[in-house]
């Protein structure tokens, strides 16, 4: 029950998800919204305010986020309230991580946050609360990408319980390092928590990261160039099945004509293969984008989390078009019904807007580009549930 | 080739022709016209192989994806050339009117047929090539191509202090910067353009110092890129262009087959 002075949905406002519960008004209530932007400036400037977010997160919403985890669903009330008193909350990575992202494409270099380092002694099982972190394993003279987690995944669990296990062996390190892809909020559940509550209580894990070390490096490269590309991110990735598209461009016509002429997205993009993802707008878990939107014109709407624009509250100022580490927003030059540029009148400047792909999100029968394809080679894909045998690979 | 989701396509294909193949042969045993259910049957099925192209027209509208539209006119194309010697009831008629009608029906087939395989095949050649390239964008490709080796050549004469390279340039190399070649090779797999420039294209090199062949050898690198461009050229230059036969001649067939429905009407009915 929420009372007067009480705070709600900054968690999933500052943390750029959808939001975990629904609050109905039993009577009249005067509200007011404070945007996330504005959460963020407060997060970024007051201390106390982070304290507070992080108070409130341990008394709201730890619990339930502990008891979705298969590890802790068996544990009663009390035994959660253990647990989540003795949790660590840990942030790695930038906020606006795209900013490091891309200075690291283009130079070509530059070192991820580690969380877990291969060898290291594991003091606890580390669950990923939001954010996206590469499981990888010495290979050669590189570090060869297992998988990745995203949020509601754990790391360490199997080495903490083989060492619990098997109490003999005297030295017990990590197989794996984990590090953040960008901003990851962990939290770490110490050892001494899970041999009281959950190892006594667990089969033994039937399979580890480690298996898929045993299989050849070819067979996860797809994977591999995902993650190096951050297209793990995406939830609807355009992907393009190259040995099936006949280069028609039947796709960019159909999002033209349903966009007033516009296209929405460019048949270009970065390939693996025979696969290719076009510069069409991902429609990321972690949406970068909306970072530093002044007015919040790009938002994600309420029914489907599709993130879109609000061509009437964008003001052009093309900060998302520059936030995006996949260059899949585009300005564009505003025109009257004539087809003529319309130009500010002080400065005589032609007016720009955001403009990228919504998903069709107003148009019944899902996005024009996917329908038009006569080769279903083009498909919208989330990178975590993507078969490689549904797109031809 | 084919795909799971034809399947019904073809199954009700295979029905639709058996049901007028027996009603025609029943008509035909009462001494009826089986001309009449045949006849309308093609002019139905030319009709639904039409509107693929409408359905292309408005994408914005959701009459069904665009690919279970083709899967259908592939079906359907092939159940009309079957309906077509039915109706006929033989593949080269006599009369001048219906040998018009058939040469361009027998026309579309061929020009439907030869789309659907280099639209299985060509893809899959231009994705081996490695590399992306927007159609549209091709001549600028290859214009960026030829200035960088016009700058190389230009730079090696002035670093060596000899014209051999540029000699070369213009009187055999410029021949094959300056636009797309060697197209029929590639969209038949072959490798004319490779073969010619490992041929004709290096016969200079043997007359050139170390310092010479540094620059030429970056030539031919781009030599080998705009082979690549080329190939992209020249196949989906193809897979665009059988489209302005195919539609054209499409168009043309309904429109004498509805005049031939319109005279048989009026005259022989």
């Amino acid at each position: 029950m929420l009372e007067d002075g009480a705070l709600f949905g900054e968690l999933a406002a500052l943390g750029r998800v959808p939001r975990a519960a629904t609050v109905f008004a039993e009577e009249d209530a005067i509200l007011l919204e404070v945007r996330w932007q504005g959460l963020r400036e407060l997060r970024k400037y007051d201390e106390g305010w982070r304290r507070m977010i992080d108070q409130r997160y341990r008394e709201n919403a730890l619990k339930a986020h502990l008891q979705e985890s298969v590890m802790f669903s068996r544990l009663d009330e009390e035994s959660l309230q253990s647990v989540a008193d003795k949790v660590l909350f840990e942030t790695y990575g930038s906020f606006d991580w795209n900013v490091a992202f891309q200075r690291q494409r283009q130079s070509g270099s530059g070192k991820e946050p580690v969380i877990a380092r291969q060898g290291e002694y594991p003091d606890g099982v580390l669950m990923i609360r939001a954010g996206f972190a590469r499981v990888s394993i010495k290979h050669g003279n590189g570090e060869r990408t297992l998988t990745y987690l995203g949020a509601g995944n754990h790391f360490g669990l199997g080495e903490l319980y083989a060492a619990w296990k098997n109490p003999d062996i005297q030295e017990m390190a990590m197989h794996t390092s984990l590090s953040a892809l960008g901003y990851v909020d962990v939290l770490r559940v110490p050892a001494p928590v899970l041999e009281e509550h959950v190892f006594p209580f667990m089969e033994p894990p039937t399979s580890t990261t480690m298996d898929i070390a045993a299989t050849p490096v070819a067979d996860d490269a797809l994977m591999e160039w995902a993650v190096e590309e951050r297209f793990v991110n995406a939830t609807r990735a355009m992907v393009i099945n190259l040995e099936r598209c006949v280069r028609c461009d039947d796709c960019v016509r159909a999002c033209a004509s349903t966009h007033g002429g516009n296209p929405r997205f460019r048949r270009h993009g970065r390939t693996f293969d025979s696969l290719m993802v076009a510069n069409a707008c991902m429609h990321c878990a972690d949406p970068v984008c909306m970072i530093g939107c002044p007015t919040g014109a790009i938002h994600r709407t309420v029914e489907h989390g599709t993130v879109i624009i609000n061509d009437i509250t964008c003001i052009g100022c093309a900060i998302c078009a520059n936030s995006c580490p996949y260059n899949n927003i585009a300005m564009v030059a505003i025109r009257n019904p004539d087809a003529h540029s319309i130009t500010d009148p002080d400065s005589g400047k032609p007016i720009f807007k955001a403009t990228k792909c919504d998903f069709c999100d107003s148009q019944p029968g899902g996005p024009a580009c996917v329908r038009a394809c006569p080769h279903d080679a083009l498909k919208r894909v989330h990178f975590r549930e993507m078969n490689p045998a549904e797109t031809g690979q | 080739m084919m795909q799971r989701s034809s399947l019904p396509f073809v199954v009700v294909g295979i029905l639709t022709f058996a049901l007028v193949a027996w009603y025609a042969r029943i008509t035909s045993l009462q001494l009826g016209n089986p001309a009449i259910v045949t006849g309308y049957t093609l002019l139905a099925l030319m009709l639904l192989l039409g509107f693929f192209n409408v359905r292309k027209r408005l994408s914005m509208v959701p009459v069904g994806r665009s690919s279970l539209w083709l899967e259908f006119h592939v079906v359907a194309g092939v159940l009309t050339i079957a309906m077509f010697w039915l109706h006929a009831g033989t593949v080269w008629p006599v009369g001048t009117y219906e040998l018009v009608l058939t040469v361009l029906f027998y026309l579309v087939s061929l020009s439907g047929i030869f789309g659907y395989l280099i639209l299985r095949g060509l893809p899959r050649r231009l994705t081996q090539t490695g590399i992306e390239v927007m159609y549209e964008r091709i001549p600028a490709e290859i214009g960026e191509i030829r200035e960088k080796v016009e700058s190389l050549t230009l730079k090696c004469t002035e670093k060596t202090g000899s014209d051999t390279v540029a000699q070369h340039y213009i009187g055999t190399l410029n021949w094959f910067f300056r636009r797309p070649r060697f197209g029929f090779s590639h969209i038949v797999g072959g490798d004319a353009a490779g073969h010619w420039l490992r041929g004709p294209g290096s016969a200079a090199r043997r007359y050139l110092n170390n310092d010479e062949i540094e620059y030429f050898d970056q030539i031919m690198e781009l030599g080998t890129l705009k082979i690549l461009i080329d190939r992209h050229f020249a196949c989906q230059g193809l897979m665009k262009k059988w489209l302005l036969v195919h539609v054209p001649l499409s168009m043309a067939v309904i429109l004498v087959s509805i005049w031939h429905f319109l005279l048989v009407n009026v005259y022989a009915l």
